[in-house]
Parts: C-alpha cells; structure tokens; sequence
C-alpha cells in the first residue's frame, strides 16, 4: 500500500515538475516562433509577388465559397494581388502549394511550401522547370502547362490547386 | 563486470567498443531516417546528445527516489519533457535544422539508445558517471551518423551538406539515398567496427534477466545457472548449462 503511494506521488510529482519547466520553455520560446512563423509567410509572399511592399492576412471566415482547399489567403497592401496557400493531396497527403496572382489575374509564381511526394516523382513538381510554366498565365491555364511525366497524380493535384486559387481569386477580387 | 572503470574509459566506451549504433545496435530507425544528409545528423547527433545527458543525470539523481515499479513511465515523462523542450528552442532559433530533421525530432523520445542507457547505467551510477557515459554515447552516436550520411549523401547525392561536387554528382548512385541503400551502408559500417574491435566490442549482457527480452524462453535462465555470464541471446543447448 505504501509502495503504491510512494509511485504514485513520485510519478505525479514529475509530471507536474515537467510540465513547469515546459511551461517556462514555452513562455519564452513562442513568441520567437511565432515572428519567425510571420517572418517566413512576409518572406514567402514577397518572392511570390516580387516588388510588393507588404501583406495583410485576408479573414477567410466571413467568405463562404472558397474551395476547401485553400488555407490562407495574403493580400497586398498596395492592390499588386493577392498569395494564396492551397492544401491538397497528391500522392500523399500534405501537399502545400503558394501561389502568387497578381491584380490583372495572372499567375507571377507558384511555390511548394511543403510535400511528402517521393522527391524523384512528384517532388519533381517542385522544380523551376515544372513551376515556370504557369508564369504569366490566367485562369485557363489548363491546356498550356504539361504534367510531369510519371508523376500525373501530383501533377493533377497542382493543377487542381492552381485552379481552386482562381477560384478563390474571384471571390476575393469581386471579379 | 560491475568493477570500478576509470571516469575515461566510460566517457570513450560509447566511441568505440560500445556504440550505440554499430555495436548495440540502438536507435537505428533515425539512423536510416536522416543520415541521407550530413547537416541534418549532425543536428540529430547534437538534439539527441542534449537529451541523452540531461536525462541520464536527472534519471542517476532520482534514482534512489523513483520506485522500480513505476520507473518506466517516470523515464518516459522526464525524456518526452527534454526532448519537448529541445524542439521548442529548435523550432524559434534553429528553424531550418527543425525542419529538416521534421517527425524524427519527436521520435528522439522513443529513441532506445536513451531509455536503454536510462536503464542499463544510469539508473544503477553517480551523476558524474551517467554524464560521462551520455557524453560518450551521444559522441558515438553522432559520429556514426556522420560516417553514415557522409558516405549516402556523397556516394548518393552527389552532395556534401547540400553543396554539389562537380566530378561525383554525375555518377551517384542514387539507391544509396534510400531504404536500401542505408541499410547496405549501414550493414558495412557495422562489419567494419566489429572488424575494428576484433570481435571484442561487447558481446555480455550487462543488465539482469528481469529486463532482458529474452528471459521467457532462455533455458538458461529456467536452468538458473547465474554464475555462468549470459551472451544475450538465448541458450538453445540445454548442456551449456
């Protein structure tokens, strides 16, 4: 019985200690990690619409046709266009893709944020040969930009995400 | 076995004669996972060594308090605690070292070389010894990663911490940066450290037979012959006895 007692107040009271130090950790760490987080998304949309100023996270709430697909929507604060996050799934699932559309509807560059495709196959949708394709294009892009060959399921799920930014853009855009 | 070895030999146990990866053979899941780039284990090699010391000497500093029952789970919580904080620092300082090293960071809580040092040494030594040994290991842990990843990402990639070499990236063999590959890789590594100790790194089992996951069917155990050392793996002749 006493044994009994003595683990369970051994066991609790490391927990509790833990839980303190991690409390301590995070109450200094999470605000370096989340300007980090804002830094990363500022440095993302600026690659993505070179020459804008600054951006301003959209409140996706208040819309409510945007494709289910698209995560975050990022706004240029001078009217350049608009950085949009679309998650979606290709061969595996967490394929996260930014696109930059600037105000005339055109696509200015798209960018994989993260993916868990095999890196020979549909990682191979990453590269500057894949993704300089939709430069410059508009919304019907469809017929003008060629899949990867081998990898048509990531390549299907890029197009399908670029599409859903249009879709989103009208929304946005009032277009 | 359990004689007093000098505060150097424990520290340089884990370099050689007792890796962790070549020869104890623990903690190969992130072994494989990330030495396909050697920035990537040598950040694994230092977040695990991090967690393997502070966890060895807060484990040897309670361990006249935590009682036997319980202390699995109390190992579990201290070394998930560590490793929590680790990847808290990483994620706002050492942002494209978190990422690269990605799920395997929190896999370092399940990493047996940590608990298994938690059980086989620091629970049964002095605080000074159960740094010197984490030190040694958490060495020899990450100099197995990097003779591992120095080899798949040069051979493999072409690449050496992500820089290309002109004459090699032509004619890499691509097959060494994946599972097989590495398990290739690693299969010689391991040859070539057994080669290295002449057969001599350790072989006896140096914890009891009340951990040993063998201990069901080992005759010699229901045989109960505790003079004679165990070699670790059970006894299938009944007349070793």
């Amino acid at each position: 019985m006493k044994d009994s007692v003595k683990s369970v107040v051994v066991i609790t009271s490391i927990c509790l200690i833990i839980a303190a130090l991690l409390g301590v950790t995070n109450y200094f760490t999470a605000p370096d990690i989340e300007k980090g987080e804002k830094q990363r998304a500022a440095d993302l949309c600026m690659q993505l619409l070179p020459g804008a100023s600054d951006f301003v996270e959209f409140q996706t709430d208040a819309l409510y046709n945007l494709p289910e697909t698209i995560t975050a929507i990022y706004q240029e604060t001078h009217g350049a266009g608009y950085v949009f996050q679309i998650t979606t799934k290709g061969y595996e699932p967490g394929l996260v893709i930014m696109c930059g559309i600037s105000s005339d509807g055109k696509i200015v560059q798209t960018k994989t944020l993260s993916s868990s495709e095999t890196k020979t196959i549909g990682g191979k949708t990453e590269s500057e040969a894949y993704t300089s394709q939709y430069v410059g294009l508009d919304a019907d892009f469809a017929d003008k930009v060629d899949a990867v060959s081998g990898a048509t399921i990531t390549s299907t799920a890029y197009e399908k995400a670029i599409a859903d930014a249009f879709v989103a853009f009208k929304v946005v855009s009032g277009n | 076995m359990s004689d007093k070895k000098s505060k150097l030999s424990v520290l340089i146990n884990g370099i050689i004669r007792e890796n962790p990866v070549l020869v104890l053979v623990l903690g190969t899941c992130p072994t494989l996972a990330v030495t396909t780039s050697v920035t990537a284990a040598i950040g694994m090699g230092i977040a695990a060594t991090v967690v393997l010391i502070c966890s060895n000497m807060v484990i040897s500093a309670l361990r006249n308090i935590i009682p036997d029952k319980v202390r699995i789970p109390c190992y579990i919580v201290l070394i998930a605690g560590f490793v929590t904080i680790v990847q808290l620092v990483m994620q706002a300082y050492l942002y494209s070292l978190y990422k690269m090293l990605g799920v395997y960071l929190s896999l370092i809580v399940v990493n047996c070389i940590i608990l298994g040092r938690a059980e086989m040494f620091a629970r049964n030594n002095t605080v000074g010894a159960s740094f010197l040994d984490a030190l040694g290991m958490g060495i020899g842990f990450t100099l197995a990663l990097i003779a591992m990843s120095s080899i798949r990402e040069i051979l493999g990639a072409g690449t050496i911490c992500g820089i290309a070499i002109p004459f090699i990236k032509n004619y890499s063999v691509g097959i060494l940066t994946m599972a097989p590959g590495g398990f290739f890789v690693f299969g010689c590594l391991i040859a070539l450290v057994n080669k290295l100790t002449k057969g001599k790194g350790v072989k006896r089992k140096e914890f009891s037979c009340d951990v040993c996951p063998s201990a069901a069917f080992c005759k010699k155990k229901a045989f109960g012959n505790p003079d004679k050392a165990c070699t670790g793996t059970p006894e299938n002749n009944s007349s070793e006895n």
